[in-house]
């Protein structure tokens, strides 16, 4: 510091005494040289720092995750090259209306030279585009790996009166209408979750959206609703406080192998709603920054450092690949309109 | 003009024209059930407004021609066009380019001095840049946050 | 007393410079327009992540306390607040700083900010089992019933007349509607791709401040005469501190508000300082004095926003609730450690929790000190020409606004509602009740939906937003705060009948003589509808 104070004197003395247009010139000169460093033109991908653009912002799960998943990019091997991409990760949010901000922008103005990566959440940015007018679908995007897969799990109360799953349909079947389930938003992997159910059950709950995943749990823990989906991360972090009584997805999960699938407590409900996050780039960047990326992203998620802090934060991990991605996004983009019908009226 | 006695008569008269549109944009070819919120602060902002008025026409008092002048256009505009033009570059060329000149014209239009004085003028311009460095320096370098960077940066 | 065991972990070296350049980096980070205390902490996050997790919370914890109080440097010294919470400090500590107390009520600010912090953290340490029970009681209704008691003080807060501030909180509600419905997630009053997502708090508090700031400075920098420059005044540091302490009411009333306000969880930490202003004014003999530079608001106000910061962490540490914005980013601080909140946290991370908390006490003083040490070294900003200033707040302005969200939207929304703010002021309308219906407007309507919700599948909505005991205490709150504001409205009223009728006296004696000296009073009486 005090020696940039010293330059900055030094150079306002010098300054003083020039003449304007010798300082303007000047000026001019070191402010394009300093655009010119940080906008040169892309030859040799990549040559300087990439952004993730993360639709949520800081401090939630897909945010520190993402934080977490890109760890590693610039990681060298003893010979000085690169393991994976090879070159910072720096994370942007861009908030709002439940992510549908950010991924607009991301859809039509973000770059399209592989600089500006994103943070994707399936089943959630699938359905907002099946449900609004959004700038973005399943079409327009191009994924490049993926990182964690967070299964939703039908939580109740700790004092509730439910113990299985079987209990609240019964309940539920008895009293329509009467059972309030909470998630973290419109059209999450929760609401997902909460409307296969209530279809492979033939029950009538009512879906109370929160403000996010930390809300919906509130809102289970203070009781003021009479159960809920949220993500398996959080719950089994709250076991102490809650009930979890089913899982949603197609196996046991290795955070909490007591705790059945709903379709082993009889209910005909499959991974459709588990939450996969994963990085993707918009559609129109260059074949080979996309196959570079393909190959390199999951290596970076694959790193041993990443992985044990993933595993420290109790983030459940499932690195995919490109291909694997894209058929997932196919598959939901099929299932997901048929579940999504009844509510679009 | 017998309603501009005051600037109480014209907060009144700009407090209709608020209450108005709320109502229009709240309640013309809208779903009841999503602009529930909406409708409520229109209706509410109509009452105030309504009693707004009443107050002010029975506290009507002749302040005549002493009437202060309450916004110095002249003075104000020149800034308001700079802002303008600044908020429209700002993304298109990069924010700490425009900003760099939207600081020195503002410098330069509202200095005390004479605008052609060349030596404030450089003591201007210098503090413009250092102000431009700090800037840079805080927000890029240790705060990371990556402004678009438009044409230049 | 486990937390007196861990108070060596605080004291090494690499902690101490921690909590040093935290403190001193918060205050002057918190004193920029246009950067809160939870984009401070928020863009300090990634820094901690190859830190150990000891120190990487202490850096975190000291940024978070000392950006609340630094926000009152630039809410006293040139009228803009660092964070919604430090609006209500603006209210009387600016008019402090136009009488040429500006160092004095600096100095008011961090003694209170201090003593307010240190019971705060205290209750943290000693209240936290039971206070968390409390915590969770709060659902939707209880939630909803607070957001209307904030509005029912709406009106006596920072405006001259009752009704023009309720208006301009109705506004603030009505423009908190923009962008998707909380429930339903259809857009509202979206015309164009910029409203998309709504008005986000800070860009409407920078925008609502500072541009009428701006253009209020760039007004009068050219008549020479006008632009009368403030000295940050003569006065001694003992003499303001030892008579902040006697100030016990206004600082026992700033101090458990701010407590309670924290314990809450939800957006609520906002206006801690705000409600505590209201009640100090309310109980205070000359209520009146409130508005033109009384140091008592400033003591309240300071004290609340600090004390808020220790309680916020209650619900959050032990259920993983934020009772704050800002606690709310802190969590994302404390997941990327490892850390989970909950009962764990105090027994098998016992020590790095009790590091962290007891570096929070510890931090406090720093704060003072150094926060006092500026006070004393910030007269030059008050010198600085009405030009260089004006561009500096209003680049800072965008900036910040810019780096909430990196969206460039949330800046025409800030320049916009900036440039309607202005041309309101001069119309009689202030930007603080509209900022406060921008915070509570969300409040009301997310849990006034997520409550129906629940009511419709129980005994119904009425039913249910009106039994238990903490909602009939809410209700009973709101009453009697509307009460109070009809009582003093009414005396109001009487006085301005006094008033007029001594008017109509002086008239009659006075005949055509005292003309110009009636509009005078006229334009108070006015003033005071």
């Amino acid at each position: 510091m005090y020696q940039l104070r010293k330059t900055c004197q030094r150079k306002r003395m010098y300054q003083l005494t020039s003449k304007l247009s010798k300082l303007s010139l000047m000026l001019g000169t070191s402010l394009l040289t300093l655009a010119a460093v940080t906008n040169a033109n892309a030859e040799g991908y990549p040559e300087r720092p990439i952004g993730v653009m993360v639709a949520y912002g800081p401090g939630g799960a897909t945010d520190f995750q993402a934080r977490i998943a890109t760890l590693s990019s610039a990681l060298e091997d003893k010979e000085g090259k690169p393991v994976s991409i090879g070159q910072p990760i720096y994370v942007t949010n861009k908030p709002g209306a439940g992510g549908r901000k950010g991924w607009n922008w991301f859809a039509s103005k973000a770059p399209k030279d592989g600089y500006m990566l994103a943070a994707y959440n399936v089943p959630h940015f699938i359905a907002q585009s099946i449900m609004f007018d959004t700038k973005y679908n399943v079409d327009n995007l191009e994924p490049v790996g993926n990182w964690g897969a967070d299964p939703a799990v039908l939580i109740v109360g700790k004092d509730s009166e439910f113990n299985t799953v079987k209990d609240l349909v019964d309940f539920a079947k008895a009293n329509p209408g009467k059972i309030t389930v909470s998630g973290a938003g419109k059209f999450v992997g929760h609401h997902i979750a909460h409307l296969q159910l209530a279809k492979a059950a033939g029950i009538d709950i009512k879906y109370v959206p929160g403000k996010g995943g930390v809300d919906a749990l509130k809102l289970v823990k203070g009781g003021q609703v009479k159960a809920g989906f949220n993500n398996l991360s959080d719950a089994a972090r709250a076991k102490g406080d809650i009930k979890v009584l089913a899982v949603a997805d197609n196996e046991r999960h290795t955070f909490l192998p007591d705790v059945p699938t709903l379709k082993e407590s009889g209910f005909d409900v499959d991974d459709s709603s588990v939450n996969f996050r994963g990085l993707m780039v918009p559609k129109g960047t260059p074949p080979e920054v996309i196959s570079y990326l393909a190959k390199t992203v999951p290596t970076m998620f694959n790193d041993k450092k990443t992985q044990g802090k993933m595993k420290q934060t109790n983030s459940p991990v499932k690195t995919m690949n490109r291909d694997e991605v894209k058929a997932m996004w196919a598959a939901r983009a099929k299932s997901l309109p048929v579940l999504l019908n009844d509510l679009k009226k | 003009m017998i309603w501009f006695k005051s600037k109480e008569h014209i907060a009144a008269i700009v407090t209709v024209g608020i209450a108005l549109l709320a109502l229009v944009t709240s309640f013309y070819k809208t779903d009841a059930e999503v602009y529930l919120f909406p409708r409520i602060a229109a209706i509410i902002i109509t009452i105030l407004a309504t009693v707004l008025i009443v107050k002010v026409i029975k506290n009507t008092t002749n302040i005549g021609s002493n009437f202060p002048k309450l916004i110095k256009w002249k003075t104000l505009l020149p800034g308001l066009a700079v802002g303008a033009v600044y908020l429209f570059l700002l993304e298109i060329v990069g924010f700490y380019v425009t900003s760099f000149f939207a600081y020195f014209s503002i410098c330069v239009i509202y200095g005390r001095c004479d605008m052609t004085n060349r030596k404030r003028g450089i003591f201007k311009l210098v503090v413009s840049t250092i102000f431009m460095i700090v800037l840079f320096l805080l927000f890029w370098n240790l705060l990371h946050v990556r402004t678009p960077t438009g044409w230049l940066i | 007393m486990e937390f007196l065991n861990y108070f060596g972990n605080v004291f090494t070296i690499y902690h101490m410079s921690l909590l040093i350049g935290g403190t001193l980096a918060g205050l002057i980070l918190g004193a920029l327009p246009g950067l809160s205390p939870t984009m401070a902490v928020a863009l300090m996050i990634p820094f901690t992540f190859h830190m150990e997790p000891a120190a990487g919370l202490i850096l975190l914890g000291a940024m978070y306390t000392a950006t609340v109080a630094g926000g009152a440097i630039s809410a006293i010294l040139v009228n803009v607040p660092g964070a919604p919470a430090n609006i209500a400090t603006a209210l009387d500590g600016h008019k402090l700083a136009n009488q040429g107390r500006a160092a004095e009520a600096l100095y008011y600010c961090f003694t209170s900010s201090f003593i307010g912090g240190v019971i705060g953290i205290i209750v943290l340490i000693f209240f936290t089992p039971p206070l968390a029970k409390l915590a969770l009681k709060f659902g939707p209704t209880e939630l909803f019933w607070i957001a209307i008691l904030g509005i029912t003080i709406i009106g006596t807060i920072g405006s001259k007349s009752v009704i023009m501030g309720l208006l301009s909180g109705i506004i603030g509600i009505a423009l908190s509607t923009i962008g998707a419905n909380p429930m339903l997630g259809e857009d509202r009053f979206v015309y164009t791709e910029h409203l998309e997502s709504g008005i986000h708090i800070v860009a409407a508090l920078i925008g609502l401040f500072a541009i009428p700031q701006v253009l209020n400075l760039i007004e009068k920098s050219r008549d020479a005469k006008d632009a009368a420059v403030h000295d940050l005044g003569e006065s001694n540091v003992l003499q303001a501190v030892l008579f902040n302490l006697t100030r016990i009411k206004a600082l026992s009333i700033g101090s458990i508000i701010g407590v309670i306000v924290g314990v809450i969880p939800g957006a609520g930490g906002q206006i801690a300082g705000l409600v505590a202003y209201d009640q100090a004014k309310k109980l205070s003999k000359d209520p009146d004095k409130f508005g033109h530079g009384e140091p008592d608001g400033v003591i309240a106000a300071e004290s609340a926003n600090n004390a808020m910061v220790g309680p916020s962490l209650v619900p959050l540490l032990t259920l993983s609730i934020p009772g704050s914005p800002t606690a709310a980013v802190l969590l994302g601080g404390l997941l990327i450690h490892g850390l989970f909140p909950g009962p764990t946290l105090f027994t098998d991370h016992a020590e790095v929790t009790w590091t962290f908390i007891n570096s929070l006490l510890v931090a406090q003083v720093f704060m003072l000190i150094i926060g006092l040490f500026l006070s004393r070294h910030s007269g030059w900003i008050i010198k600085v020409p009405a030009h260089f200033m004006a561009a500096t707040i209003f680049i800072l302005a965008v900036f910040g606004t810019y780096s909430i969200q990196s969206s460039y939207s949330d800046v025409l929304i800030m320049a916009t509602l900036g440039v309607f703010m202005y041309f309101g002021s001069k119309l009689g309308f202030s930007p603080a009740p509209v900022v406060l219906g921008i915070i509570l407007g969300p409040i009301a309507e997310d849990n006034f939906l997520q409550g129906k919700l629940i009511g419709e599948a129980g005994d119904g909505v009425f039913a249910y937003f009106t039994s238990g005991v903490l909602n009939i205490t809410m209700i009973t709150l709101v009453i009697l705060s509307i009460a109070y504001s009809a009582y003093s409205e009414a005396k109001m009223n009487k006085l301005k009948q006094k008033v007029l009728a001594d008017k109509e006296r002086r008239l009659k004696n006075n005949n055509i003589k005292g003309n110009n000296k009636d509009d005078d009073s006229d334009n108070k009486t006015q003033g005071a509808i």
